[in-house]
């Protein structure tokens, strides 16, 4: 397309489009592939319905995971895959930057989500948990949980510092299909609360509030886009006011996002 | 960068022009459209013959468009869900009541989500009860809150038409989660499991239809059992 049509085009646009211009503005890029298609939803299964053409201008809208809702010089509104978005163009002919959550991404993270279920010395525990990342391989984790066994519900509040020494390491290149698996062992200590509410159904015996402190050790492993798998476990030491110290371990699994 | 370059050739080409060669017909089609002459270009020299081979950057003037620097992580991302929803819920062996509760969710692909929900009931009497006029729990210990952490999948996207002109994209899915159950005085663990549909209205708006299944042992009759509690709901949620 000439850069003439382009002068028409835009000369167009501002003209007829300023006042939808004043109420928001969307970012406008180039399209340099020879084509990219409209799907009509933000999946891969949904139709295409339409494709823009090398040179002609689109505004993104919006964005529902990995597609993005882009209008056309003709008001037609479809979605585009982020892959096919990649090759086009800002205005000032430089490369379009998308946020792209990969792998990269993924190790310079700063914040983690997660949701873990597992068992808490008999007890299923689920736990929920945020981290916040110093550096690659140095994370602070703030995590509350609840135990459901038999005799009692257990409630705990746990911050613990933890240590990624590999943070991109893949044990398993020398295997079929697990070759890209990037999986990060991790080891930490942390302090908490724990509070035992003995069940109702037991004759009524007081609620218990104990400190405790835990080693930890586990692996996350790199599921896709912004998904973590984590397996951890921890090894308590309830202190009691009572004669002996207990000893507690936990196992759990889960999944976490990041951001 | 090559056509800044051009610019300066352009401009020099133009002030000779105008300056000593007024006659010469390709300089006018030149004027009109380069009012900003940088005054740098006086100091530079510039042939006749220099000049003609820029005539075809004249035409490649770039439009005058607003720059508008938007930055492409900013644009808006809704990738997280809200939702409302009511419907029936069955408590075994303690009646049907009506279940309200809300939802947030985060959409990681188009195929995996994760999905918290809380949502609240009451149960009724026992058949036992009914019968024996006695009374098993307290109304506090009737309220049942449960609160559950899901991972989703969704099954089967496509679109749904109503009629020849409407069209909306939806989706079955899949939940699978684990919570804990507040019912007759204690916290229960629960294994949820749910299959819903969704039909999304607008970009931002979305209809579901679920029905899931609560499982946790109770043992207020005595023995420990397995519980199965099914609640079917109605809900809309918002995509921000």
């Amino acid at each position: 397309m000439k850069f003439s049509t382009v002068l028409k085009i835009a000369l167009m646009w501002l003209l007829f489009s300023a006042p939808a211009q004043a109420t928001e503005e969307f970012a406008l890029v180039k399209v340099i592939d020879p084509f990219i298609e409209l799907h009509t939803g933000p999946g891969r299964g949904f139709p295409i319905f339409f494709v823009a053409e090398e040179g002609e201008l689109i505004e993104i809208l919006k964005s529902k995971t990995t597609w993005y809702k882009v209008r056309l010089r003709n008001q037609k509104e479809g979605w585009v895959n982020r892959k096919q978005l990649k090759k086009t163009l800002t205005l000032d002919d430089e490369k379009i930057l998308l946020d792209d959550p990969d792998f990269d991404e993924y190790l310079k993270r700063n914040w983690e989500l997660g949701v873990l279920n597992g068992d808490f010395e008999g007890a299923s525990l689920i736990s929920i948990y945020g981290g916040y990342h110093f550096t690659q391989n140095l994370t602070t984790e703030l995590s509350i949980s609840q135990a459901l066994g038999n005799f009692s519900e257990v409630r705990m509040a746990t911050l613990n510092i933890v240590n990624e020494p590999f943070p991109d390491l893949k044990p398993f290149s020398w295997l079929p299909y697990l070759d890209n698996t990037h999986l990060s062992p991790y080891f930490g200590i942390g302090a908490g609360v724990i509070e035992t509410r003995p069940r109702a159904i037991l004759v009524q015996t007081e609620d218990r509030n104990d400190n405790l402190l835990f080693v930890t050790t586990g692996a996350k492993i790199y599921l896709t886009r912004r998904f973590l798998l984590r397996l951890e476990y921890r090894k308590f030491v309830v202190l009691t006011d009572r004669n002996q110290n207990e000893d507690v371990e936990e196992w759990k699994l889960g999944f976490s996002i990041f951001f | 960068m090559e056509i800044r370059i051009q610019y300066i050739f352009l401009a020099s080409f133009i002030t000779i022009s105008l300056a000593f060669a007024p006659t010469l017909s390709t300089a006018r089609e030149v004027k009109g459209q380069n009012k900003e002459q940088p005054e740098k270009a006086l100091q530079k020299e510039q042939t006749l013959e220099d000049a003609s081979r820029n005539i075809e950057a004249t035409k490649i003037v770039e439009p005058e468009i607003k720059r508008r620097q938007i930055d492409i992580a900013d644009i808006d991302a809704q990738d997280m869900e809200i939702g409302l929803f009511v419907g029936q819920m069955n408590v075994e062996d303690f009646g049907t009541n009506t279940v309200v509760g809300l939802s947030l969710a985060y959409h990681v692909t188009e195929d995996i989500f994760v999905m918290a929900s809380y949502g609240q009931t009451d149960a009724d009497q026992t058949s036992f009860e009914a019968i024996s006029g006695a009374r098993l729990l307290t109304d506090d210990e009737r309220e049942l809150q449960y609160y559950d952490l899901n991972l989703g999948v969704n099954l089967l996207p496509g679109e749904g038409f109503i009629g020849r002109q409407l069209s909306y994209n939806s989706a079955f899915y899949g939940l699978i989660g684990v919570g804990s159950t507040d019912f007759a005085g204690d916290q229960r663990f629960t294994v949820s499991a749910a299959a819903g549909y969704r039909i999304v209205l607008k970009d931002w708006l979305a209809l579901h239809v679920e029905v899931k299944d609560h499982v946790f042992d109770n043992d207020i009759l005595g023995d420990d059992k397995t519980t199965h509690n099914i609640s079917y709901k109605l809900g809309f949620s918002v995509f921000f």
